[in-house]
Order: C-alpha cells, then sequence, then structure tokens
C-alpha cells in the first residue's frame, strides 16, 4: 500500500461511546470524477499521533471493480476530516 | 544517588516537519537531505532554524542566513516552520515523559529535564527506562531524541547533546574525564562565543583545562560567571528539577525584525506600541506591575543597543508602558535606519504592594479599566478582535512579537 493522504468525503456511524465507524466514502481521480466505495469490513483501528497528530487510522476491505482491496483510511481528530491514507 | 534525564528532540524543527511530511505521504525523508527549516527571506526572516545532519556536512550551521546557506549547498531543500505542528510535537513528548515521572522541567520546545529518581522503583532501571522513552517517540511520534543520564542537571544536559542522533548516553561524575573533558571548553552549558575567547587567551581550550584551573583565577577573569563554569567544568549543579509553573518569572519581553528597514519615528513608535500591546498583556497575565522598561534597537547596519529606564512608581497599563518606551525610544535612538525593535518590562511586584505616586496622571485607574475590558475581550474572541484606532488600514500589525499568537512556550516559556 502506498501514502496517498487524500481527503475523501465520508458518511459516518457515530455509536455510543464507539469510535467513529466508516460506512461508505468517495473520492474524485484525476479527471475529478467521483468514486464510491461501500466500506464491506473493518479489520482494525489503531489510534496513532504521529508527529503528536492525533488520529484513528482503519484497516479496511471492499469490493473495487470486482476486486477484494485492502486500504486504510484516515480520521484526523483534531481537523475533523478524513483521509484515504493508503491504498 | 539522583536520577535526572535530560530529553533533547534531534534538531527538533526539522524532524518535526519530516515526520509531519512523511506522514502526509511524501515520499523522502528530509532528515536525510542536505536541507532546512527557515524563515521568509522576503520579510527578513531568512535564517536557519533547523539543519538535517546531511547538511551539517556543508558547513550549513543554525543562526546562518539562507542566503550563505545556499552559496554553501546549491541544492539545499528549504521548509518554512510550523508552530502550530510544533507545539503539537513538544505537547506530545510531553505527555510521553509525564507517564514516568510528574517532576518534568520544560526547559524549552523541544527539551525537558525529568527527576526519574522516585520513579525507579515503579518503572525500574534508569537507563531502561530511558530507552524505553526513546523508543517509544521514535514508534508513536515518529522523531527520535537523545537522552542524557546523570546524577545533576548540567551533566544530564551534557551528556545528552555527546553523540546524536537516537542515542543515550550517561554521564555521571566518573564519567566526566572521560567524556566531557577531552571537549572544547565552548561546548560547555553556558560558556558562549565571548568567554571562549577569552578563556583561550589563557590557553583554556578544553572543559577539563577549565575543570583543572584554579576557581579564585577564573573568578578574577570571569567574576561570579568564571566560579559558575568552573563549577559546571567540574560536574557540580545543585539546582533542582522545577515545575515550570514553579518558576518565577523574571521578565518579559518582544521583539520583531521589521521588513523593511524603519526610518519614521512614527512608523517605529507604533511599531513599538503594536509591541507593548503583547509586553503588557503577558505582564498583567502574570499578575505583577513592572518598574524597570528597557527599549533596544538594532540598526540596518546590524549594530544592537538598548536603552532602560527605573520607574518611580511601577506600571501594567498599556498607555503608560507605551509613554515610557517612545521616551527612550526618542531618548536612545541616533536616527538610523531600524531593522528590529524590542520592548522588555523587569523588576517585578505585585499590586498589593505598590506606592502611589503624587504625580501620577489623573487616568490612570481608567486606563486600568480600559486594558482588564480589552484583554478579557481578547481572552475570549482572540487577540485581533479588539485593536487600537490607530491601527486601522496600517501596514503595521497591530499586536506584534511571538510566534504561535503570543504561546511563549517557543522560547522557553510554558502554559498556564
Amino acid at each position: 500500500m502506498k501514502i496517498l493522504a487524500e481527503p475523501i468525503d465520508a458518511v459516518v456511524k457515530f455509536k455510543g461511546k464507539e469510535k467513529p465507524l466508516p460506512y461508505k466514502f468517495r473520492y474524485s481521480d484525476k479527471e475529478e470524477l467521483y468514486h464510491e466505495v461501500k466500506i464491506d469490513k473493518v479489520l482494525m483501528i489503531e489510534e496513532t499521533k504521529t508527529a503528536g497528530i492525533k488520529a484513528f487510522v482503519y484497516l479496511c476491505q471492499s469490493e473495487i471493480n470486482g476486486t477484494v482491496k485492502l486500504y486504510e483510511l484516515k480520521y484526523l481528530i483534531s481537523d475533523c476530516r478524513w483521509e484515504l491514507y493508503k491504498m | 544517588m539522583r536520577a535526572i534525564f535530560h530529553i533533547d528532540a534531534n534538531s527538533a524543527y526539522l524532524s518535526w516537519t519530516a515526520a509531519a511530511m512523511l506522514e502526509k505521504g511524501y515520499n523522502i525523508d528530509i532528515r536525510e537531505i542536505p536541507a532546512v527549516i527557515a524563515g521568509d527571506p522576503k520579510s527578513r526572516h531568512g535564517i536557519i532554524l533547523a539543519k538535517s545532519i546531511p547538511s551539517k556536512h556543508y558547513g550549513i550551521a543554525t543562526g546562518q542566513s539562507l542566503f550563505e546557506a545556499r552559496q554553501k549547498c546549491p541544492d539545499l531543500a528549504v521548509y518554512p516552520p510550523d508552530y502550530d505542528l510544533y507545539m503539537l510535537c513538544s505537547d506530545s513528548m510531553f505527555r510521553i515523559l509525564s507517564e514516568y515521572t510528574p517532576v518534568i522541567q520544560r526547559y524549552s520546545v523541544d527539551e525537558c529535564f525529568i527527576d526519574y529518581t522516585a520513579s525507579q522503583s515503579t518503572y525500574g532501571d534508569p537507563l531502561e527506562a530511558a530507552y524505553q522513552i526513546k523508543e517509544r517517540i521514535k514508534s508513536e511520534l515518529g522523531f527520535t531524541v537523545n537522552i542524557g543520564i546523570s546524577c545533576n542537571k548540567l551533566l544530564a544536559k551534557m551528556g545528552s547533546e555527546l553523540k546524536k542522533p537516537d542515542q543515550i548516553h550517561t554521564l555521571y561524575p566518573d564519567e566526566m574525564g572521560k567524556k566531557m573533558w577531552p571537549l572544547p571548553v565552548g561546548e560547555l552549558f553556558m560558556v558562549g562565543r565571548a568567554t571562549t575567547e577569552k578563556l583561550k587567551r589563557i590557553n583554556i581550550n578544553t572543559i577539563g583545562d577549565l575543570a583543572n584551573s584554579d576557581p579564585l583565577h577564573m573568578k578574577a577573569l570571569l567574576k561570579s560567571h568564571g566560579l559558575l563554569i568552573w563549577s559546571f567544568a567540574n560536574g557540580i549543579d545543585h539546582s533542582e528539577v522545577t515545575l515550570n509553573s514553579k518558576i518565577i518569572q523574571k521578565g518579559v519581553g518582544n521583539s520583531i525584525t521589521t521588513s523593511y528597514d524603519v526610518t519614521e519615528k512614527e512608523d517605529a513608535c507604533m511599531i513599538i506600541l503594536a509591541l507593548c500591546e503583547r509586553v503588557a498583556m503577558r505582564l498583567r497575565k502574570l499578575g505583577y506591575l513592572a518598574s524597570l522598561i528597557s527599549v533596544s534597537i538594532k540598526t540596518g547596519e546590524f549594530l544592537s543597543y538598548s536603552h532602560q529606564l527605573q520607574l518611580q512608581s511601577p506600571v501594567n497599563t498599556t498607555s503608560e508602558i507605551y509613554d515610557y518606551a517612545c521616551l527612550l525610544f526618542d531618548e536612545g535612538w541616533r536616527g538610523e535606519p531600524v531593522r528590529h525593535l524590542g520592548v522588555s518590562l523587569s523588576d517585578f511586584c505585585l499590586p498589593d504592594s505598590i506606592q502611589l505616586s503624587m504625580f501620577d496622571g489623573y487616568n490612570i485607574e481608567k486606563n486600568r479599566k480600559i486594558d482588564r475590558a480589552v484583554d478579557k475581550i481578547r481572552e475570549r474572541y482572540g487577540d485581533e478582535a479588539i485593536i487600537r484606532g490607530i491601527f486601522t488600514n496600517s501596514k503595521v500589525n497591530p499586536i506584534q512579537g511571538g510566534t504561535n499568537e503570543g504561546d511563549f512556550i517557543m522560547m522557553g516559556g510554558y502554559r498556564s
């Protein structure tokens, strides 16, 4: 997986005291076309604080164009924003 | 025996920028190429704030001008500082350290002293704990630190300076002869350029030479500072690791390098007013009044001088401080173009013990009330929420001095 750190639009579930759980997201490609991806499975959630920047990193799995892909989403806590972190 | 650690982030600004850039997907680690963090040369802040280790091999040093550095290494990569990021990094380093002991002195944005003595029973051997701290900072925060371990602050600090980066050094008194004494005397804490010159003249070249000299001789040559550095060379330092909240501040000051050479008195006074706004606000936040005001000037030719005034009755209102600062500027300024201005206050006293003067202006109480109101507004809605009318439509920023919106931990202050 390569670090992309691309900002994305996300639909997220907030449930009680649990960490926010992404449901689906969309990202735009080089031609500025939107692609929507539904998250099939969240395999792991890790809290990171590299360079003091607090974030949750989600290892996710989805079927994209017929193939199952692993990728990481990142929620930047202080900025309240989502990134497609690695793919 | 006490166990004191000195934790020092390796080329702090640069490695913090590097860690944040890697996290954002940048494919080069700027710690591994000739790179520097420097201010913007256009606003005349173009000096090197931090350098990577490869750029050191080109002879680039912190404090040099960017122009000079580019001549030494034309391919130098230059990145701007990000003070918000540095605060985050510094805070998170502090948070990790506070898991090991509550006795932490935040010496500057990238340096901390911790007293580990009482934590030994819980976290074990100092050396093992230091390795754990170092590795945790590296894996969790993405940057490396040097840790010096000893029985006092001075030796711990000297220890952390030994070999960089990502190293742990012990420097106990019995190791001084081997590890510290062979170093050039300029490496010793509190020995600067001027002192090094003076010591060289009497053939003191290494820390060992200084340690073995006669303390009376040192005192005769350099007064009390001579005795201090002689004690340091011998590893003697009895100071405690003091919590920053317990350190009594003795002065506040702010200064600014202007983006152009100031030649008009009116312009200079406006900059002084903007500096006074900041300085006076800090003074009032500390709850003190000051009776010594000093104005410093650096000319376009890099000649520095300052002028100070001892007041009969202490002050804390912005207007009064500004009046005195202008007076000092008027008296001190020799008419040359000015590139740097500073205002500082000291000789503090508490507001309950001041002597009222018969000659105080009639509106002092009024000014105090205004300042109180302005401080409250700024605290709640931000510094720019209320500014003086004189700054409308002017090029001068209404409140000057300090980085990170007046968070002075950058320069060794602390967060209240």
